[in-house]
């Protein structure tokens, strides 16, 4: 595939390159994110302690098993961005609004709006759908305003649908590990057989089913309205407001009693390892399926971008057509480093790593810099050659011992 | 912990870039925020709003002399003996009138011996009694309770919430139990309904 070709097909390229931080003083949206989140910890913190006291092991249980879940899920997330990771301020800055104010605001809300359902449909309607009725409207506008903040924060960053998923996914990610906290010890007796029950049925049955999927489709939500500005308005509300609905419409039916296959009564262990699983796949698998796909897509438009901005540099001396291909995909730059370092040794792998970051910056800055000769441009563009000298020096030196 | 806090702060500030200052208020830059701030407001406010709308304490019903409580909308009360009984179908709430000057906790605990622990099977109490303050002044003791009961020919597992207050001409013990999975839907109203009973 020709990168001229694919220039056409990416259309408008992102401004790549341009890296801003979460503490940005003269925003105004980044007070009112300190002011929500500092208010709302207050109530986190009180909150956390009042589990404490109800179970000490099973709070302290509780982390320790979360961690286990929080760190992987987010390293998944963070390095889906295969060319241009987001700042690590602003991601963990989506992961504590999750975490913090959101889930902090959740509880007030969702309280009050259960009383309101109650009252217009009856407790007996209100104990069946509540949960599906409230959490879905009130938490997913709640997790989607931490992302509109870091948009308002850094508005740079978030320049395709897969960053708008990088936060909404670091969002719901906060969201899911503090309220499976409340819930394991909450609602799942807080003991340490309970907590474990806990995590069994809510992240390792469902964990890959929740939150994280919710909100980072809400996030690409926002993220092709605040980006296609090529589009025109009712054509992006139409699309970002379809994605959040999609969102809000996979949460309702998780909480909601449809399609609900949990066992209930007395189950073996063994029964139990199976029913619970497959309860939960019946609702998860087919949102899951649809936000994978809409991944996919979305990396595969940054790939596009990629060609797109790389098509310039091509046949130059900083970046050859072969490379590119290496350079598109993460995998095969992994294995070229593996390959590298088997033949030549953990330096020429280093500088191969440093080649290929180099070259991916190269492309990142076409995309704000139109004029080839810009300096920023031509620096880029040394280094590149430079890094490649030492390459092919290392890769030399490596064989002449063995020759000799 | 503050010092970590900084040195994070401080490492983001230094390895990513501030965005170039847009130097004036401009008003792209406030009126998102104001959208921000109204769409959080009408989330989290809007429940509690609607909620206070939606109830509408109804007229005062006299249990006994010196013992009234105002219904809420989508309440009905019966007359039950000494007593009134505030229902909805899936909740009720019964007001026991007894005589003034007693002691709340006492109230309370005789409610329990009386009523509760002869009809229950499994009766589990909360530890300890916390203690209401009602709008009228008055000082009372709550507790909560489930149990198995029998009533009507068959055992009902519920979950309930008993109130005893006391002034001094009047007393009263206020009993609102509904099925567990349901207890929880019920009890903002009947705190309500307890809240603005007048006692003695």
């Amino acid at each position: 595939m020709s990168a001229e070709v694919d220039a056409g097909r990416a259309g408008r390229l992102p401004r790549w390159a341009c890296r801003a931080s979460l503490f940005q003083p003269r925003e105004p949206a980044f007070w009112l994110y300190v002011v929500l989140l500092v208010g709302t910890g207050l109530l986190a913190l009180g909150e956390q302690r009042s589990l404490r006291e109800m179970s000490p092991s099973g709070w302290v249980l509780s982390w320790v098993l979360l961690a286990l879940y929080l760190v992987p899920m987010f390293l998944v997330v963070y390095l889906l961005d295969a060319y241009e990771r987001e700042p690590l301020s602003l991601v963990v800055g989506a992961l504590a609004w999750g975490a913090v104010a959101a889930t902090s605001l959740a509880g007030l809300a969702n309280h009050d709006w259960g009383a309101v359902v109650a009252r217009l449909g009856g407790p007996d309607l209100a104990a069946q759908w509540t949960a599906a009725l409230t959490a879905p409207f009130v938490e997913e506008t709640l997790k989607v305003v931490g992302v509109v903040l870091i948009y308002l924060i850094a508005r740079s960053e978030l320049n395709g649908l897969l960053d708008g998923f990088v936060y909404g996914a670091m969002v719901g990610l906060g969201f899911a590990v503090v309220e499976n906290v409340f819930y394991f010890v909450g609602q799942f007796g807080g003991q340490p057989a309970g907590v474990l029950g806990g995590f069994f049925v809510r992240v390792l049955a469902s964990g890959l089913y929740g939150h994280v999927l919710y909100s980072g489709l809400t996030g690409m939500g926002i993220a092709w309205f605040v980006t296609r500005t090529d589009q025109r308005l009712s054509r992006r509300l139409l699309i970002a407001g379809a994605l959040c609905l999609a969102a809000v419409l996979a949460h309702f039916l998780w909480n909601s009693p449809l399609l609900n296959l949990f066992p209930t009564g007395d189950l073996s262990p063994v029964q139990q390892l199976v029913a619970i699983p497959l309860a939960a796949a019946v609702k998860g698998v087919p949102f899951l399926v649809l936000v994978v796909l809409l991944v996919g897509l979305a990396r595969r438009q940054e790939r596009r971008w990629l060609e797109a901005a790389a098509a310039g540099e091509l046949g130059g001396p900083a970046l050859s057509a072969e490379e590119l291909a290496v350079l598109e995909r993460p995998r095969r730059r992994w294995a070229a480093r593996r390959v590298m370092r088997r033949r030549a040794g953990r330096r020429a792998a280093g500088l191969l790593r440093r080649l290929q970051r180099q070259q991916l910056s190269l492309a990142m800055l076409r995309t704000r810099l139109p004029d080839d000769h810009d300096p920023d441009l031509v620096g880029q563009r040394q280094r590149i050659i430079q890094t490649r000298e030492a390459l092919h020096a290392a890769t030399r030196s490596s064989k002449e011992p063995r020759a000799a | 912990m503050l010092w970590v806090g900084s040195r994070l702060v401080w490492y983001f500030h230094r390895v990513e870039e501030r965005q170039p200052s847009r130097v004036g208020a401009r008003p792209g830059r406030w009126r998102p925020l104001a959208g921000v701030l109204l769409v959080l407001a009408a989330v989290v406010l809007g429940g509690r709003v609607a909620d206070s709308a939606l109830s509408v304490p109804g007229p005062p019903v006299q249990v006994a002399a010196g013992v009234s409580v105002r219904p809420l909308s989508g309440w009905r009360s019966v007359r039950q003996g000494q007593g009134v009984l505030l229902t909805r179908g899936s909740g009720s709430l019964s007001v026991l009138p007894t005589d003034g000057g007693a002691d709340p906790a006492t109230l309370a605990g005789e409610y329990v011996r009386q009523v509760l622990q002869p009809n229950a099977q499994g009766l589990s109490l909360s530890q300890g009694l916390q203690t209401v303050h009602l709008g009228g002044g008055q000082v009372g003791v709550r507790f909560a309770y489930q149990g198995t009961f029998r009533g009507q020919g068959r055992a009902t597992p519920l979950q309930g919430e008993v109130t005893a207050v006391a002034g001094p001409r009047a007393a009263a013990v206020f009993d609102a139990w509904a099925a567990p999975e349901v207890y929880e839907y019920e009890r903002a109203d009947v705190q309500e309904m307890v809240q603005t009973a007048e006692v003695g």
